[in-house]
């Protein structure tokens, strides 16, 4: 074929294709804007309404009436205030929500071939909050698309579903899918209604290793006080990872009385994570006891282990501070004198240790 | 005259192919897109923004000589809604009074600090911080390079996430949230790139972004289609195609033990973003490497930098830019083509030798064929003007691709003047500018072969910062 021939066809292609995509981007823009006029349009008649609603001063029929103009946009403006108001704000709008019936429509769409259907559905049923909802998302756990596994798993916990703990650490707990915090927190959602799954799976050395660092995360979150006997059992699990998140949660729960010598058994853990943990609950438990212990781990190889060492000193007050001002001038070890210094120069004269640190 | 018929239809090959891939770019990148707008649940930022548990980052900052923006910098930074997050201003040798601007600016004050040196870096000379923001630290060093004061500020860092942006950087509020997104889905996520635009037209309030224009120049706009382009379908695409090898060092959230792992930037670079984002694809694509990691994009994680918007800067920003390609492919050339990193090995390396390094050579040939053969009569001047149309409409056509995702995103501009002037733009963008670009990466190359690896001319900035009336 002839060059210039062959140019002239390319050309003229894409100059037609350039022309339609002026046309529709001139087109998308057009309808965007006037889209988006409507929808404030919407939306301040709607607000009006839920105020006056929320403030006592008018009945759900006229919001309802306003809602059901536009269910897909009211839906989401619901889900929006739902968010932003509090406990009791979210308990007005609940007549809201069941009067417009959504909940079968989501229902529906919570078995569409679709995933990103069935994603949006997952996590309203969260906001519609209805106990016929438990069910299908319990089944949404075991979908193949983990968002839409995540967003059931957050819906059952926003609705309070307990029996639902296994089920949600069973479906999410895929080695590397998901954070484990993530997990945590959507189980932390549960509050009180999480205690005695968590302590169940604490206690039964059958489940993996994942789903006990979970537990132990959640039962953090949630201050799980009573969690600490069966936490101080895991600091001698063969797994890094669950030590890791036993020191770190026994550090955040505080437990009386402090368990300070079995933390300090980890002082010597093979792990550098391990250790910091280690030195940085040992600061959080504030028991003088641990002084010793975190005077050794001042010498310790890694710079992590003696940072959360030196920074816990001067979290446990005044014996804390002379520990550490004894250290950095006497410690034999050169790394331990520097790291002392650094964490004393964050200490101005008339401030209180704890004061500097917070 | 064979010859040179030869040589026409290779060179037009060349673009059919090019854009054959830029096509397949386009599509993927906007598929791409749709599927991640779809997988932003509701409450998805609201709920990261929430959790004591989201990963706490450490926004790296290194400076050299910007005195006039330094502050502003730090007060859009400080208002960014993320949980936990530190500061970490790393003074690179600056002469211009920069450390005395953030010493006033935050009532700073020296500490003794000394860090835990991971990757070799210059002597940090001193460290202050401030009692009144105690997310910031900033560390005064001697002169490097950008690579050098990043690695330093590594030092300080006490978070698992690092997230390096340059001093003329401006976040968008929710920037870090939904840069840190990748990361609480997947623990593969090994590093995330955002999106760059130009933050000139921009007007500050207190660090705050108030108003979002484009820049008064046309050169500045062709660059905000140019950096559409870049962004809104090459980039993701690329990210899907496992070759993503040039991450803005404008803005990246990067593991921290992975940074620590594979050293850091470069200190000698030209353009340490385009070496690092290499070595970083090597590690990460690497098939024998036992851990599987993922280099991720997100389209809706916005930062906005200062482009330059005179041609001379222009030129020299160019000129660098195309020394600091060949540099990083020279030295990661062990890549190309080698299927010991997949996708990247196959595709993305080759593609970024021979479509990046090496294009403006190629279209340079091209148009001095187009000359010769005018001169020796084998064209005529109407075949010769179909042939230079060809290649505008192709770049017509690439931009509006561009403009089209830009307008169905949350990016769209929102005034109407604004938007005719792009559209504007585009149009005249291939008429001049573009030719001047490709003279400015030429001359790049042939100097980058005669040895030259310094930094080029440096720019002077504009504080965005409105002042009070």
């Amino acid at each position: 074929m002839n060059l210039l021939h062959l140019v002239k066809i390319i050309a003229t292609l894409i100059t037609l294709a350039s022309l339609l995509l002026l046309g529709i981007i001139l087109l998308q823009r057009g309808l965007s804007g006037s889209r988006n006029r409507r929808r404030e349009e919407f939306r301040r008649r709607v607000m009006t309404r839920l105020c006056a609603y929320l403030a006592g001063e008018e009945g759900r029929e006229p919001l309802l009436a306003q809602l059901a103009k536009d269910r897909p946009l009211a839906l989401g403006l619901l889900m929006e205030q739902s968010d932003l108001l509090g406990a009791d704000g979210r308990e007005k709008l609940r007549p809201i929500f069941s009067g417009l019936s959504f909940v079968q429509g989501e229902l529906f769409r919570l078995k569409s071939k679709r995933w990103s259907q069935r994603l949006r559905a997952a996590e309203r049923l969260g906001y519609l909050d209805e106990e016929s909802s438990v069910t299908p998302l319990k089944a949404a756990l075991m979908d193949p698309v983990l968002d839409v596994r995540l967003a059931a798993a957050h819906s059952l916990a926003r609705i309070g579903c307990a029996d639902a703990v296994v089920p949600i650490i069973r479906a999410l707990d895929l080695p590397r899918e998901v954070s484990q915090r993530r997990i945590a927190e959507i189980l932390a959602l549960l509050g009180p209604k999480a205690e005695k799954p968590l302590l169940d799976i604490l206690g039964d050395r059958s489940f993996g290793g994942s789903a006990l660092c979970i537990a132990a995360r959640t039962a953090g979150l949630i201050r799980l006080r009573g969690a600490a006997p069966l936490l101080e059992a895991l600091l001698d699990h063969p797994s890094e990872e669950v030590r890791l998140n036993a020191v770190r949660t026994l550090g955040s729960l505080k437990p009386s009385p402090p368990p300070v010598a079995a933390i300090g058994r980890l002082n010597e853990d093979p792990s550098w994570e391990v250790r910091s943990a280690v030195m940085h609950s040992l600061g959080r438990l504030g028991n003088g006891d641990c002084i010793p212990m975190l005077l050794q781990g001042l010498g310790d190889p890694d710079w992590w282990v003696r940072h959360h060492a030196a920074d816990s000193l001067l979290l446990l007050g005044t014996p804390g501070l002379e520990a550490l001002r004894n250290a950095s001038e006497k410690h034999t070890d050169a790394y331990a004198r520097d790291i002392c210094r650094e964490v004393l120069g964050r200490v101005p004269s008339t401030m209180q240790p704890a004061e500097a640190l917070s | 005259m064979k010859t040179i018929h030869t040589l026409l239809w290779l060179i037009l090959a060349y673009y059919i192919l090019l854009h054959v891939i830029y096509l397949g770019l386009v599509l993927i990148g906007s598929l791409q897109t749709r599927r991640y707008r779809r997988a932003v649940t509701f409450d998805e930022y609201r709920r990261i923004s929430d959790s004591r548990l989201s990963m706490p980052v450490s926004l790296i900052v290194p400076c050299y000589n910007e005195a006039p923006i330094i502050a502003s910098t730090l007060r859009n930074l400080l208002k960014l809604r993320y949980p936990e997050f530190e500061i970490i201003v790393v003074s690179d040798g600056s002469t211009d009074g920069t450390v005395d601007v953030l010493r006033e600016c935050f009532r700073l004050r020296k500490v003794e600090s000394f860090g835990r040196r991971q990757i070799p870096a210059g002597e940090i000379l001193a460290i202050y911080e401030s009692p009144d923001t105690p997310r910031l630290v900033v560390a005064e060093k001697s002169n490097g390079r950008r690579a050098d004061a990043i690695n330093a500020g590594v030092a300080l860092a006490r978070y698992p996430l690092l997230c390096v942006i340059d001093a003329d950087c401006l976040m968008e509020p929710d920037a870090l949230l939904r840069l840190a997104r990748p990361f609480l889905r997947d623990s593969a996520t090994a590093a995330v790139a955002g999106v760059v635009r130009p933050s000139n037209g921009l007007v500050l309030e207190k660090g705050e972004i108030v108003s979002k224009g484009l820049p008064r120049t046309l050169l500045g706009i062709t660059q905000e289609i140019e950096y559409a382009r870049s962004f809104q379908w090459a980039r993701i695409g690329l990210s899907r195609l496992r070759s993503m090898l040039c991450i803005s060092g404008a803005l990246i959230l990067v593991r921290k033990s992975l940074f620590v792992d594979i050293g850091g930037p470069w200190p000698k670079a030209i353009t340490d973003d385009i070496e690092f984002t290499m070595r970083l694809n090597r590690r990460v694509h690497d098939r024998h490497s036992k851990e599987r990691l993922r280099l991720v994009f997100a389209p809706d994680a916005v930062c906005y930098t200062e482009v330059p918007e005179t041609f001379r800067l222009y030129a020299s920003q160019r000129n660098r830019w195309q020394r600091g390609t060949l540099q990083a492919l020279w030295r990661n050339r062990g890549m190309i083509f080698n299927p010991r990193y997949g996708m990247t090995g196959l595709f993305g390396m080759p593609f970024f030798l021979i479509f990046e390094g090496l294009a403006a050579v190629v279209e340079l040939s091209a148009w001095i064929l187009m000359v010769v053969c005018l001169i020796l009569g084998i064209a005529t001047g109407s075949e010769i003007l179909w042939m230079i149309y060809l290649a505008y409409i192709l770049g017509v056509f690439l931009s509006l691709s561009a403009v089209l995702m830009t307008e169905t995103s949350r990016l769209r501009s929102s005034s109407g003047r604004d938007f005719r002037k792009l559209l504007a733009a585009l149009f005249l963008d291939n008429l001049g500018i573009h030719q001047f670009h490709l003279l400015c990466r030429v001359v790049g190359t042939v100097e980058y072969l005669f040895g030259r690896r310094d930094l080029g001319l440096t720019m002077k900035r504009t504080d965005l910062e409105r002042l009070p009336a």
